[in-house]
């Protein structure tokens, strides 16, 4: 179907028009003659629309329910008067599944698809930048890794946005202490990316202490990552830290929508601020 | 009054006095259109007979105070159908199609049963983009294309002028309309 065709669409009153002459008995090729040119196409697709909804009643099923199921529902035949038994049973029914069920049923945060420092930041309390780092670090790549975002592209953005030397200390920098000319400085291919399957830092492989230029080893050398791939695994995702993440990395309690679980949350700060920040 | 309005009111009346026979005769005579008109609003067919049987039990319940206002029956179970669909809607926000076709496995798919199923397909788009519009929107639509009463009907269920209920249903229309077209061009090109 054709529906790019824009000029002089059918407003609310050829509309009701068309729907009387419908209900008068008019076929389908009469209504479409009597409109202008350029209205024909667009009648026509409302027409085969009101076609499809009368389709639709042979798709309902047939229903099978009958009276004395409602009555069974009933213990009081007088109408206009819910009975007390029913009312006291309703009530048991409802303390006794409460009994069994967890009474506070854990609360959840809605993590925006493609979460960022700030959103850490806004949705929870003021946080170390650092920390939130790692934090978006492992949510990225729990809980966003089956949409379609680029985890890379989410830590591309990180490192140049968020250099983890420019915070040394635990306060919250906003992402505009960091200028534009210093994140345009580095050449994007030379700047570590994490694999997703087997959680290493992969530093390019066109780039080492050799041939790199005097402003690419600087940019990496103020990521703490030197020429070559294992030593830089130990300066963001420490070994001890890395121990002590992994079981609630592999925590599997999400969709793929970035529903993060805020007991898991909170465990998993907690882990975090109990680790020093030279770690970061 | 005619004599199937004489008989209608003698039944609501036995209904009110607690009369469950007269009551299911009720519950018969309009079973179906309430039925169906909760399927066209949930598209889930388990919640659907549920919500229907609440249905009707709220009217059983609240038969007694029910006052004939020259209104036909059906408009209060509409009313009580329409609440109950919106209660649901509220507390259930994320709905799950059921879009199972409703089709005989066992017949091959010949050149004519393809273009039948490709028909059944775009019957469930319109099924599903009508879960989009407005309440209003949804109940015109249902009761008009589906259900086939006339506007004069609509506008007493409804309780809205008929020119209000062929503006809504225009709308609507046009609505549905650039909806199952948004949908369409998104699916993906079969092979």
């Amino acid at each position: 179907m054709n529906y790019l065709h824009k000029h002089n669409p059918i407003g609310d009153v050829d509309m009701i028009r068309i729907l009387q002459r419908l209900d008068a008995g008019a076929t389908v090729v009469e209504i479409l003659k009597d409109l202008p040119e350029e209205n024909r196409e667009e009648a026509r697709e409302l027409l085969y629309v009101i076609m499809l909804l009368d389709s639709v009643r042979e798709h309902l099923p047939v229903p099978h329910e009958h009276f004395e199921h409602i009555l069974q529902r009933l213990d009081d035949p007088i109408p206009g008067r819910i009975p007390e038994k029913v009312t006291k049973h309703t009530h048991e029914k409802k303390a006794s599944a409460e009994h069994i069920v967890s009474p506070k049923a854990p609360k959840i945060f809605v993590m925006p698809h493609i979460p960022t420092v700030f959103h850490l930041q806004k949705y929870f309390f003021p946080l170390s930048t650092a920390v939130a780092v790692v934090v978006l670090l492992v949510v990225s790549r729990q809980y966003v890794t089956s949409e379609p975002i680029g985890t890379d592209a989410v830590l591309f953005e990180l490192s140049t946005e968020y250099p983890l030397d420019t915070f040394p200390d635990d306060e919250v920098i906003p992402s505009s202490a960091v200028s534009a000319q210093e994140t345009a400085s580095i050449p994007a291919e030379t700047l570590p990316h994490f694999d997703i399957l087997t959680e290493a830092p992969v530093v390019p492989t066109t780039l080492n202490a050799d041939n790199a230029n005097a402003d690419q080893k600087h940019a990496l050398s103020s990521r703490g990552v030197s020429s070559t791939p294992q030593a830089s695994r130990g300066t963001l995702f420490d070994e001890s830290l890395e121990t002590t993440l992994t079981p609630l990395i592999k925590n599997e309690s999400s969709d793929a929508y970035g529903v993060f679980p805020e007991d898991t949350f909170s465990i998993y700060l907690q882990t975090l601020t109990d680790i020093p920040i030279d770690h970061y | 009054m005619t004599r199937e309005e004489q008989n209608m009111v003698l039944l609501i009346q036995q209904a009110r006095g607690g009369d469950q026979e007269a009551f299911g005769k009720l519950y018969a005579l309009y079973f179906t259109p309430i039925y169906r008109y909760v399927y066209v609003r949930i598209g889930v067919k388990h919640d659907v007979d549920d919500i229907t049987q609440t249905v009707f039990l709220k009217a059983w319940q609240a038969m007694a105070r029910y006052e004939n206002q020259g209104k036909p029956f059906l408009a209060w179970l509409f009313t009580i159908a329409r609440n109950t669909v919106y209660d649901y809607r509220k507390k259930k926000r994320d709905i799950l199609f059921d879009d199972t076709p409703i089709r005989d496995e066992s017949i091959s798919l010949s050149p004519r049963n393809e273009e039948k199923e490709l028909y059944d397909e775009q019957i469930i788009l319109v099924r599903k983009a009508l879960l989009d519009l407005s309440q209003d929107q949804q109940d015109v639509i249902a009761l008009r294309f589906i259900e086939g009463r006339s506007y004069r009907e609509i506008s007493s269920l409804i309780e809205k002028s008929q020119d209000a209920v062929r503006a809504i249903a225009s709308r609507g229309l046009r609505e549905l309309r650039k909806k199952i077209g948004r949908r369409v061009s998104d699916e993906p090109e079969k092979s």
